[in-house]
């Protein structure tokens, strides 16, 4: 019987038991640090990478998949017969939806389908775990496209990150690169506005910033059931203490903690808390 | 010489001497990044793009053009590293659908093929933006069709050439964010090197027979590569005047007339046939260039721009929307209130409070329709709002009585919001703020229960004296108590022009200690009188 299948890239951070619980397949971007370049989560460890980021001097730095490694992967599933939804890396932050755009042209029209998540990291991962508890139920690949793409329109997306270095260095910061340069250690809630990095409010000190990250959330997304996904940049006390406080604070119906992969760890770098939320669908 | 058609051995040298320009270039195509960090990779993601698309084509046994096109595509394809290389490979991907099925090809189907490439590229990208090799591919087809009639392949290629080095230089007028940084697309300008390898190989026929694609792709991948024939990046402007023309005459000679404009400048283009021959120049003699061809012909369709004035008028900052002075005294301050977006500093404050007329020029003198004025100290803002009627700006007012109160106002500060929106946040975060400040007494006095001595330290929490003493650490640190900052509020200290660095940080570290649940930072203010201005918030 002719089946759905979920394909993503590495920049939906998603853990490994996930992934091949629900059968997803993620086609990894390459992570370069100077002439030295990995395939995310495969050639190289979150330790490693964390390691790197810190330590080498050469910026480091993202390239999107082929589109001749995503019409690979595209064929092979393909080939029993299956079509395709493919959601990835908001398109304003990444090309790597581009090529996957490519590579859904070069198998039979109609296979696979491209979706622009329009999030980042565990956002693009919620989105793509909903679309395959819908795939698993045998929705059709146009119903599983419309459910992803609501949830996402439904999306908020917050996050705090130590330093602004490594979004400034590599381009990503949108519309926050007015910060950057500020004299003052100011540490801003971030947000994705229109698929770019913004500031939701800039925050002077840590421990604000943690707190506003809640409140933001809790203004977006009040007493309803929701589905969480929260990603740290290698702080998982941290990260434990902040999910400690959204497991009693809100009313999740799904709750995801994740490490950043390299794919989005490059951009924003450590020390990075991501909170990302949806109402749970129904 | 003239070349009636190209097959696909000439192709093969083209895309081979094409990478090869590209891989002598493609640092200065790197360097050619938005951002001042050395991050760029667009000429590298291009050049093995390229690369892998050349090497495809040498490696086919096919010898027909469209097969040898063909190969290049599925070569780009499987090579394709990064946007600028996916968007190279759906160029090739475009031309060869044009060219499938031909042995060899004139001007004309090249002209179309173009049109093709640049049509399957933009259909490819899913958001295509304007002032990027998007830009020079579909500029450059476009007037590749006034062209496609040449019966010569050469001048055919040399025209297209020039047509995308204008259109690559207009770049950086299309994007906001090229022309802040002053540079032209780095996609685009890979494309125009690639092009202007290609070109050379045409023209530098013979010298090139000789070397087979092969080993000039072995000296490649060896790291050999020839020096830069032209840098594509341009600084300053040596040579002035872009100066275009056509010379209309008989038996018209290009290479006369590129040997006689030499001298004149660089980017020296000539291109036609004996009857019409069309010159692009850069140079500071412009009509010494006209005098010179008018030896030979009539000239027509003159166009001279001042690429200086073109150049500068890019550069000048258009009328925003939001503006903000603000009245700061210090020069530590004054940096710390422009990292933070305020378009101009009045220095003053404390000491010396600004006149009306002062203010009334600052505002005057912000590129904005409305400005917001930061008073920083209550006995400016009665001034500042007498601004409001004398200028035919909008004006807007902060109340803002402290520093303190001021940098938290910045911090509330967003341009793309309206004036009222900002002025309602930023007066908000201004009241959220609690301000401390340290100085010292010039006379003895008794408030309250305090009595103070002349020359003692005191300490105003929010403007009123809550503490004195000899001591300017402890009356520092009962002050902060009388304020009693909270966890996690952010606690910081900024050190006037009276205290050494050393004094500071040793105040910063009792500070810590005595509010290890704050986070307390210290900066440089380089204010007078105020031996330490503190926030609380």
């Amino acid at each position: 019987m002719a089946q759905v299948k979920i394909v993503t890239d590495t920049g939906a951070d998603l853990p490994r038991e996930l992934v091949d619980k629900h059968n997803i397949a993620v086609v990894p971007l390459r992570v370069n640090f100077g002439q030295e370049s990995y395939l995310d989560g495969q050639e190289i460890s979150s330790t490693e990478l964390y390691e790197k980021l810190v330590t080498c001097k050469e910026t480091a730095s993202t390239t999107q998949p082929n589109p001749q490694e995503f019409a690979k992967v595209y064929q092979e599933l393909t080939a029993d017969g299956s079509k395709i939804v493919s959601i990835h890396l908001s398109g304003g932050l990444s090309g790597t939806q581009q090529s996957a755009t490519i590579a859904a042209s070069m198998v039979p029209e109609g296979l696979v389908k491209v979706v622009d998540s329009r999030q980042a990291s565990i956002g693009v991962g919620l989105l793509v775990l909903y679309a395959a508890k819908l795939a698993e139920k045998g929705a059709p690949q146009d119903e599983i496209i419309e459910a992803v793409k609501a949830m996402s329109s439904r999306m908020s997306t917050y996050f705090m990150v130590d330093t602004l270095e490594y979004l400034q260095r590599n381009g990503r910061i949108g519309k926050a690169q007015a910060l950057v340069g500020s004299l003052l250690q100011i540490k801003p809630v971030l947000t994705i506005e229109d698929g770019l990095v913004a500031a939701k409010e800039k925050v002077r000190g840590k421990a604000k910033a943690e707190r506003r990250l809640l409140e933001v959330m809790r203004e977006d997304m009040g007493e309803q059931n929701i589905w969480v996904g929260l990603v740290h940049g290698n702080v998982p006390q941290e990260a434990e203490r902040i999910a400690a406080k959204i497991r009693a604070d809100f009313n999740c119906d799904r709750f995801v903690v994740s490490l950043i992969g390299g794919t989005i760890g490059v951009h924003a770098g450590p020390g990075t808390i991501g909170f990302m939320a949806a109402p749970a669908p129904k | 010489m003239k070349l009636e058609k190209i097959s696909g051995n000439d192709f093969e040298k083209l895309i081979v001497h094409a990478a090869k320009m590209l891989n002598s270039e493609k640092k200065a195509v790197d360097a050619l990044n938005v951002f001042p960090v050395p991050d760029g990779d667009t000429g590298t993601n291009l050049y093995m793009t390229l690369l892998a698309a050349a090497e495809e084509t040498v490696k086919t046994d096919a010898t027909s053009l469209g097969a040898k096109v063909e190969a290049a595509a599925r070569g780009s394809l499987m090579g394709a590293r990064g946007n600028s290389g996916v968007i190279l490979s759906q160029l090739f991907r475009g031309f060869a659908r044009a060219l499938a099925g031909l042995e060899t090809a004139t001007p004309r189907d090249l002209a179309l093929a173009l049109e093709e490439a640049a049509k399957t590229a933009y259909k490819a990208v899913l958001r295509p933006v304007e002032g990027t090799m998007l830009t020079v591919a579909r500029e450059t087809a476009r007037m590749a069709r006034q062209d496609a009639f040449n019966e010569d392949v050469i001048g055919f290629s040399c025209s297209v050439l020039a047509h995308a080095e204008d259109i690559l230089q207009q770049t950086t007028d299309m994007l906001p964010a090229l022309r802040e940084a002053g540079v032209v697309d780095a996609g685009g300008a890979g494309l125009v090197v690639a092009a202007r390898g290609a070109v050379e190989a045409l023209t530098n026929w013979q010298k090139l027979g000789e070397v087979s694609p092969e080993d000039l792709l072995q000296e490649d991948r060896n790291g050999t590569a020839p020096a830069a024939i032209q840098g594509i990046v341009r600084g300053t402007i040596e040579f002035r005047y872009c100066t275009e023309f056509l010379v209309i005459g008989e038996d018209l000679s290009t290479e006369e007339i590129q040997a006689s404009l030499m001298e004149y400048g660089d980017s020296l283009l000539v291109v036609g046939n004996d009857s019409t021959v069309k010159v692009h120049i850069h140079s500071n003699n412009p009509g010494l260039v006209l005098e010179e061809c008018l030896k030979r012909g009539a000239l027509t369709k003159v166009q001279i721009n001042n690429m200086e004035e073109q150049n500068r008028q890019a550069a000048q900052k258009p009328v925003k929307p939001l503006g903000v002075v603000a009245v700061v005294s210090g020069d530590g301050l004054v940096d710390i209130f422009t990292s933070l977006g305020v378009d101009l500093v009045i220095e003053g404050g404390q000491t010396m409070n600004p006149s009306t007329e002062d203010l009334v020029r600052a505002v005057d003198n912000v590129p904005a329709e409305t400005v917001l004025i930061l008073p920083n100290n209550g006995n400016v803002i009665f001034s500042a709002r007498q601004v409001k009627e004398v200028t035919a700006k909008g004006v807007e007012v902060i109340p803002t009585r402290s520093i303190p109160q001021g940098l938290g106002a910045m911090l509330a500060y967003d341009p793309q919001n309206g004036a009222s929106a900002n002025h309602e946040a930023m007066k908000a975060a201004a009241e959220a703020i609690h301000t401390a400040e340290l100085t010292y007494a010039v006379r003895s006095s008794q408030i309250g229960d305090l009595s103070i001595e002349a020359g003692d330290f005191i300490g105003l929490a929010d403007g009123d004296i809550c503490a004195a003493g000899p001591s300017l650490t402890e009356v520092g640190l009962e002050l902060l108590s009388t304020i009693g900052p909270e966890e996690g509020d952010v606690l910081t200290i900024y050190y006037g022009q009276d205290i050494e660095e050393e004094q500071a940080q040793a105040f910063l570290k009792t500070v810590r200690d005595r509010f290890p649940d704050c986070e307390v930072e210290l900066y440089y203010g380089g204010q007078p009188l105020y031996y330490y201005i503190m926030s609380i918030e």
